[in-house]
């Protein structure tokens, strides 16, 4: 796939993606290095939510936005809550795009507003019909308000359902289906889900659909053992594991070289750190399309 | 269970220190090795932890005042009662001026509530809509009647804080980092603002609030002058507008 020249038949197409695909997140304690550093990496991700107010979180966007492209990674949408998104959250997420434009704008398959209350966390769905028709309508009242297509991103989860009526792969291939729009395919939380629920994360990404994988998210994880017991917890504060990036060249191979962001929020490293782990993504990206570029 | 019942349920147990799960909430899960309360108890950390660490990093001067064990503590027993309506983070924590001022423990900390009701007031100005401060050097290019209908407020980051305590010794203290808590006796008023990225405060002589707060509403100029002259005749006007004014904290209301 052809980032730059990349056609998508949709009601809401996807501006053009960034030339080299790798890309790190936006944090306030980064922001001075990354306006002066000027690091060599193809964009940078936004929670939009952080932005919703004016003054120097702004001031920094925008300096960011003059450097590099953007990716709005909504967290506050709440799209699998049993209850209509906010408009007014909407609106908020559409006056910033209007202004920054980003190419890609992604948010989660999970809730956090219940009633009054917004939980801050990405709370794990049931797949069953009646989720996957509020998350249907969710998103697609989202793509209608913001004009455009969105990315949806499978979550981590420490619970399983047992009333589940599918598979989390077939959920999330249902989702873009039933409303156009694409997969933000998180490899750390398939591997944290295959450890904490059984089953196979090469067999989760075989059977996603190829073309539904806009951006890809690699990051770190920790342990947390609780008896003889341990549950993986997606914490985004350490670098990359082994198995994840094995399961990632894995994904690159199937789904072509798509954007592909390193989240660390917590325990920030220095930016030095973040842009080496950013490289990494990049040389599998690289190796792969030389690959492609042999086969040819 | 429908939807919006597992919604429900899986809110009151990880938004709360653990509570007792019914049989049919239970029933919703599978069960291997790890027990569903050890599970929830991800989220209520995940939960619970980011609603503490928002309040933290709101309220630096309580912190310092308080000490990092005790302030965890605290906040965390805020966000076990409080949790927030929106998404928007920065902007969470408002009524915890009010819960310390509710915490029996603190009783002998009076000035502790209007500690934190400045350290709300410095939040939202950082994180207030950016908007263009009146300008002074084109007020002065313009006509006296143009001057004379002209309407102005305080711009949307502009805070003003009157409290029954030094409370700009204690932000003094804090900014030194010394730890007396003995805070002399007598009120002060603080203007906080924001001209450019950072906020700043300023105290204010009563007069000047008195002034200042006629702006929080939209206000002919002229006539909140007019006022203000009958209310103190002693006070040399010229030199007030002009410290207001280079601070940017007028708009223009349109």
């Amino acid at each position: 796939m052809d980032f730059c020249t990349q056609q998508i038949n949709s009601k809401h197409p996807i501006p053009q993606n960034p030339i080299k695909e790798s890309g790190i997140g936006l944090r306030s304690a980064h922001y001075k290095d990354i306006i002066e550093q000027k690091p060599d990496t193809g964009w940078i991700e936004v929670h939009p939510e952080n932005y919703f107010g004016g003054g120097a979180h702004r001031h920094y966007l925008t300096k960011a936005r003059e450097l590099y492209p953007l990716s709005f990674h909504a967290v506050g949408l709440s799209m699998g809550s049993d209850q209509a998104v906010s408009q007014d959250h909407i609106n908020k997420i559409k006056a910033l795009i209007d202004i920054y434009q980003p190419f890609q704008i992604s948010d989660h398959a999970s809730w956090s507003a219940s009633g009054n209350a917004h939980l801050n966390d990405l709370l794990p769905l049931p797949y069953t019909t009646e989720a996957l028709q509020r998350l249907c309508d969710n998103v697609s009242c989202v793509q209608d308000g913001i004009g455009r297509k969105m990315l949806v991103e499978n979550p981590s989860s420490y619970v399983a359902y047992q009333i589940d009526d599918m598979t989390e792969y077939e959920f999330m291939n249902a989702l873009t289906q039933k409303t156009g729009c694409g997969l933000l395919l998180d490899i750390n939380n398939i591997y944290v889900q295959s450890r904490n629920h059984g089953f196979d994360a090469y067999h989760y990404i075989n059977n996603i659909k190829v073309d539904a994988v806009g951006e890809m998210h690699l990051a770190g994880h920790i342990q947390r053992t609780f008896g003889d017991e341990s549950i993986l917890v997606d914490s985004h504060n350490r670098h990359v594991c082994d198995d994840v990036w094995q399961l990632y060249r894995h994904a690159i191979n199937r789904f072509g070289s798509v954007p592909t962001l390193i989240e660390w929020d917590a325990d920030l490293p220095t930016l030095q750190t973040l842009v080496a782990e950013a490289d990494k993504a990049q040389a599998i990206i690289n190796a792969h399309k030389e690959q492609r570029h042999e086969a040819a | 269970m429908k939807l919006h019942n597992i919604q429900d349920n899986f809110a009151d147990h990880i938004g709360h220190d653990e509570t007792s799960m019914d049989d049919d909430f239970r029933a919703l899960f599978k069960t291997d090795g790890i027990t569903l309360e050890n599970r929830m108890s991800v989220y209520r950390n995940n939960v619970i932890r980011t609603l503490r660490d928002a309040i933290i990093a709101t309220y630096p001067m309580t912190l310092k005042m308080l000490g990092a064990d005790y302030m965890k503590k605290l906040a965390r027993l805020y966000a076990l009662d409080h949790k927030p309506s929106q998404a928007d983070l920065n902007l969470y924590g408002e009524n915890f001026p009010q819960f310390i001022a509710n915490f029996k423990p603190l009783v002998k900390y009076p000035y502790l509530p209007d500690l934190a009701k400045l350290e709300w007031a410095t939040n939202e100005s950082y994180f207030a809509a950016d908007d263009t401060a009146l300008d002074p050097s084109g007020l002065a290019q313009q006509s006296a009647e143009t001057q004379a209908n002209l309407t102005l407020t305080l711009r949307s980051a502009v805070r003003l804080c009157n409290a029954p305590y030094k409370l700009d010794q204690i932000q003094n203290l804090c900014a030194n980092e010394r730890t007396e808590t003995k805070i002399e006796n007598g009120s002060c008023i603080i203007l906080i603002y924001r001209p450019a990225l950072d906020v700043m405060t300023m105290p204010l002589q009563p007069y000047e609030y008195d002034f200042l707060k006629s702006f929080q509403q939209p206000q002919n100029l002229s006539k909140v002058l007019e006022n203000f002259t009958t209310r103190h005749s002693n006070i040399d006007l010229a030199p007030m507008l002009e410290k207001f004014f280079s601070c940017g904290i007028f708009k223009i209301h349109q």
